[in-house]
C-alpha cells in the first residue's frame, strides 16, 4: 500500500518538475529569462521535497503515519526561513525578493496539500 | 544618464514581459492587476517586473483613490543611445592609463637610444612611433624634403618610408612649398 502512494507522491514530482522545466525553456525561448528563472526555482524545489520524501521513506521503512509525521514535519519547518525572508524583503520594500520568496512558500504549499490528499485518500 | 544606469536600463529591457509592460504604459498609466489581466501574467510577476522597471529608473508609481498607478518615466525614454554613448565612462581614467600603458610598451619596444629599431608592421604601433617622431618637427615652420629627410634619418635610414607614412597619418602635410607639422 505505501509503495503505491510513494510511487503517485514520486511521479507527482516528476511531472511537476518536468512542467517546470518544459514551461522554462518557453519562456526562455520568449526572452522572458526571469519567469523561467521562476520555473528553475519552483523545479528546485520540488526537487528538495522529493528529496526529503525519499529519505523519510528510507527511514520509516513501512509504516506510513511515520513518513506522515516525518515528512509534514519537514515540509513546516524548512519554509520558515522562506517566510523570514519574505518578511524581510517587505519591510525593506524589496518586490523582487518578495516574488522569489512567495514562490518557494506557494509551491511548498501545493506540495503539502497535494501529499495530504495522495497520504490519506488511500488510508 | 550614468553608464552604471544605462547598463541597468539596458539590462531591464531585455525582457519581453517588461517590454510589454512598458508598451502597455506608453498607451495610458495603469495599476497592476489591469496590466496583469492585459498580458496574461499573473500579479505578483506584474509587481516583480513594475520593480524591477523601477529600479531602472523606467516607470514611475503614485496614488490614485485605491490603486497604485504605474506610468512610464518620459525623460528615460526621450534620451537617444548615441546621448548615453557620449557620456563620459566611469571607465574613462583606467582607459587612458591602459592606453598610456600600451604606448610607452611599444616605443619601448622599438626605440633604442633614441633610434628607431625597425619600422612597425602593424598600423597601431607604427602611427605610435610617428607621433614620436613627429614631436621633432617644430609647429608653424615650413621644412624642405631635405630638412625632413635629415630629421628623419636621425631616427632610422628608411626616411622615405616614414615621410611618406607621416604625411599619410596626416602627422605632416605638405605642398609646393615644402612639409611642416599638422597641428591637431
Amino acid at each position: 500500500m505505501i509503495e503505491q502512494k510513494a510511487s503517485r507522491l514520486n511521479d507527482y514530482f516528476d511531472a511537476q518538475i518536468s512542467l517546470c522545466e518544459q514551461r522554462g525553456k518557453k519562456l526562455l525561448a520568449d526572452d522572458r529569462t526571469d519567469e523561467a528563472n521562476f520555473e528553475k526555482v519552483k523545479a528546485n524545489i520540488y526537487d528538495i521535497f522529493r528529496t526529503i520524501f525519499s529519505a523519510g521513506i528510507k527511514s520509516c521503512k513501512d509504516d506510513s503515519e511515520a513518513v506522515k509525521r516525518f515528512f509534514m514535519l519537514k515540509i513546516q519547518q524548512i519554509p520558515t526561513s522562506w517566510t523570514e525572508a519574505y518578511n524581510k524583503a517587505k519591510q525593506h520594500n524589496d518586490g523582487v525578493k518578495m516574488r522569489i520568496e512567495q514562490i518557494k512558500l506557494d509551491t511548498a504549499g501545493e506540495i503539502r496539500e497535494t501529499f495530504a490528499e495522495i497520504w490519506e485518500e488511500e488510508e | 544618464m550614468t553608464e552604471t544606469e544605462a547598463i541597468r536600463l539596458f539590462k531591464c529591457l531585455s525582457d519581453k514581459s517588461r517590454l510589454q509592460i512598458l508598451k502597455s504604459l506608453a498607451i495610458e498609466d495603469m495599476y497592476v492587476e489591469r496590466l496583469a489581466e492585459r498580458l496574461g501574467i499573473t500579479a505578483p510577476t506584474v509587481s516583480f517586473h513594475l520593480k524591477k522597471l523601477a529600479d531602472a529608473g523606467a516607470v514611475t508609481s503614485y496614488k490614485s483613490q485605491y490603486y497604485m498607478m504605474y506610468s512610464l518615466k518620459k525623460e528615460i525614454f526621450e534620451t537617444s543611445i548615441s546621448e548615453i554613448l557620449q557620456e563620459k565612462s566611469d571607465e574613462a581614467e583606467a582607459q587612458a592609463r591602459r592606453d598610456a600603458q600600451y604606448r610607452q610598451k611599444v616605443i619601448n619596444a622599438f626605440f633604442e637610444y633614441g633610434k628607431l629599431k625597425s619600422i612597425p608592421a602593424q598600423h597601431k604601433k607604427e602611427r605610435i612611433v610617428l607621433e614620436v617622431i613627429v614631436q621633432a618637427f617644430e609647429f608653424d615652420r615650413i621644412y624642405s624634403e631635405r630638412e625632413v629627410n635629415i630629421i628623419i634619418a636621425d631616427y632610422h635610414d628608411d626616411f622615405c618610408t616614414i615621410r611618406r607614412d607621416m604625411i599619410g597619418e596626416r602627422l605632416l602635410a605638405r605642398d609646393t612649398e615644402g612639409y611642416w607639422r599638422v597641428k591637431e
